[in-house]
C-alpha cells in the first residue's frame, strides 16, 4: 500500500463557485439552495440566481444543514431552526469571551 | 481489531425493538451530534453512535452481526470466524452516510460488512462499478496570528485508504497546509480530491478542512474584527495621551482625546483581519486603571484632587 506521507496543499483565501458548481460540490439540487433562501440560511446579496456566488462559508452551512437533516433525522425548518439557534450561540459566546476579557483586565 | 459492541453503545439490550432502537439514536445523535455538542469527544461518540444505528436499524444488518453471538465483549480482539461469507449480499443503497458526513466507520464494520460500505449517495448508476470516493472532513486549531499572516501548518488525519485487494485501511497522512490570511474561525478550506480514493477508477472525494481559531492571549475576535481592551491612567483619560496599543499587524500609536471615559470604544480602521474588500477592524475598549496611593506623597496628590475637583458620580442612581 503507497503510503503518502506528505503532501503540500496550496489554497486559495476564499474559492468562490457558482450555483451549479455549487450543487455539484455538495450533490444537491438547485431548489434546495432556494429553500435555504427562504428559511434565511443562506444570504445571498445579488439578486439573480446567476449572479449568486458562494464561498466556503456559504459551503459549509450547507453541508451542516445537509448533516443535521441526516444525522438527527429532521426535516428541513427544523434544520434552519437549529442552524438560527447556534448562530445566536455564537454571537453570545463571543459577546461573554469579550467581557470576561474586560472583567479580568479590571481585576489586575 | 476491537470488537464493538453496538447494543452497550445505544445503551439497548439485545432484544431491543425497532422502535427503542430509533428512539435511543435520535436522543444519542442530539447530543453528540459534533455540529450542536459541546460534549467532549462528541466526534468519536457520535461516530459510535451512527455506526451501531447504520447496523441495529436494518434488520438484515442487525440479523447479521446477531450471528456473532452474545459472548462478544466490547474491546475484546475480534477476527471475523474462518467461514465468514453471507454479507455480500449488501450493496451500497443501504448506506447512506455519504457526502457531508463525519467520516468512516470502525475497521470492524469494514471487517463484517466490507466495502459494501463503498456505496451510496454518489452511485447513481449499477452496472460497471465505479465509484467516487467519500468527502472526509476534519478540524484544525490556528493561532490567530496564523489567521492574520497566513502562515503554514502540518496536521495529521487519520484517512481511510483503498489497498490493491480493494479493502479499506486507515493511515496517518500529514498534510502541510498553507493556511491564507484573513480566514476565519469556521471557515472550510476544501482540498479537491483529497478525500477517501475512489474505487474502479473512481474520482477520489474531497477533503474539507475547518478552521477553529485559538483563543488569544490579548486579542478577542468577533467575525473580522479584532477586540481589545486597553487600560489607561485616569490622566491619560482626562488630559488625552498618545499611547502605543497592540494589533496583530504590530504596535500602532493610538490617539485618546481628552475627557475619554472608562467603557469607550475606539476603532482603527482596517486592521483587524484581512478581507476582500475590506479588512476588518481593531476596536479599542477603554478601561481606567486606577493606581493605588503608595506613598505619602501620592496620597497627598489624591487628597489634592478630591479637594480641588470634587465631583459626584452617583447623582444619576440616586
Amino acid at each position: 500500500m503507497a503510503k503518502k506521507d506528505l503532501t503540500l496543499v496550496e489554497l486559495e483565501a476564499d474559492p468562490e463557485l457558482s450555483l451549479e458548481e455549487l450543487c455539484e460540490t455538495c450533490h444537491i439540487t438547485s431548489s434546495f439552495i432556494y429553500e435555504l433562501i427562504e428559511y434565511g440560511t443562506l444570504e445571498l446579496h445579488d439578486t439573480t440566481p446567476e449572479m449568486w456566488r458562494f464561498n466556503t462559508r456559504h459551503l459549509q452551512r450547507i453541508q451542516r444543514v445537509l448533516r443535521l437533516q441526516h444525522d438527527l433525522e429532521i426535516n428541513l425548518a427544523g434544520a434552519a431552526l437549529a442552524m438560527d439557534l447556534m448562530d445566536q450561540i455564537e454571537q453570545l459566546e463571543a459577546q461573554v469571551e469579550l467581557l470576561e476579557k474586560s472583567l479580568k483586565q479590571g481585576e489586575r | 481489531m476491537e470488537f464493538k459492541d453496538y447494543y452497550t453503545t445505544l445503551g439497548l439490550s439485545r432484544t431491543a425493538t425497532d422502535e427503542e432502537i430509533k428512539r435511543a439514536y435520535r436522543k444519542l445523535a442530539r447530543k453528540y451530534h459534533p455540529d450542536v455538542s459541546k460534549e467532549k469527544n462528541a466526534e468519536e461518540r457520535f461516530k459510535e453512535v451512527q455506526e451501531a444505528y447504520e447496523v441495529l436499524k436494518d434488520p438484515k444488518k442487525r440479523g447479521a452481526y446477531d450471528q456473532l453471538g452474545s459472548q462478544w465483549k466490547s474491546g475484546q480482539d475480534f477476527r471475523p470466524p474462518p467461514d465468514w461469507q453471507g454479507f455480500s449480499g449488501f450493496d451500497g443503497a443501504g448506506f447512506s452516510n455519504e457526502g457531508a458526513g463525519f467520516g468512516g466507520f470502525s475497521d470492524f464494520f469494514e471487517s463484517i460488512f466490507g466495502q459494501a460500505r463503498q456505496g451510496g449517495r454518489r452511485q447513481k448508476q449499477r452496472g460497471p462499478f465505479r465509484q467516487q470516493g467519500r468527502d472526509e472532513h476534519a478540524k484544525i486549531a490556528i493561532s490567530l496570528d496564523d489567521a492574520f499572516h497566513g502562515g503554514s501548518k502540518t496536521v495529521q488525519l487519520q484517512v481511510p485508504e483503498i489497498d490493491a485487494h480493494g479493502r479499506m485501511h486507515h493511515v496517518t497522512r500529514a498534510l502541510k497546509i498553507t493556511i491564507p490570511a484573513g480566514i476565519t474561525a469556521g471557515q472550510q478550506l476544501r482540498l479537491a480530491k483529497q478525500g477517501t480514493p475512489g474505487a474502479g477508477g473512481g474520482e477520489p472525494g474531497d477533503l474539507y478542512l475547518e478552521m477553529e481559531i485559538q483563543p488569544h492571549r490579548i486579542f478577542t475576535l468577533q467575525g473580522h474584527d479584532v477586540y481589545l481592551t486597553l487600560p489607561i491612567t485616569p490622566w491619560e483619560a482626562a488630559l488625552g495621551a498618545k499611547v502605543t496599543v497592540p494589533t496583530l499587524g504590530g504596535p500602532v500609536e493610538l490617539k485618546i482625546p481628552p475627557g475619554a471615559q472608562a467603557g469607550q470604544k475606539m476603532r482603527l480602521k482596517g486592521r483587524g483581519l484581512p478581507k476582500r474588500p475590506t479588512p476588518g477592524d481593531q476596536y479599542i475598549v477603554l478601561q481606567v486603571h486606577v493606581p493605588p496611593a503608595k506613598t505619602e506623597a501620592e496620597r497627598a496628590l489624591y487628597e489634592k484632587m478630591a479637594h480641588e475637583m470634587p465631583s459626584d458620580p452617583r447623582k444619576n442612581l440616586l
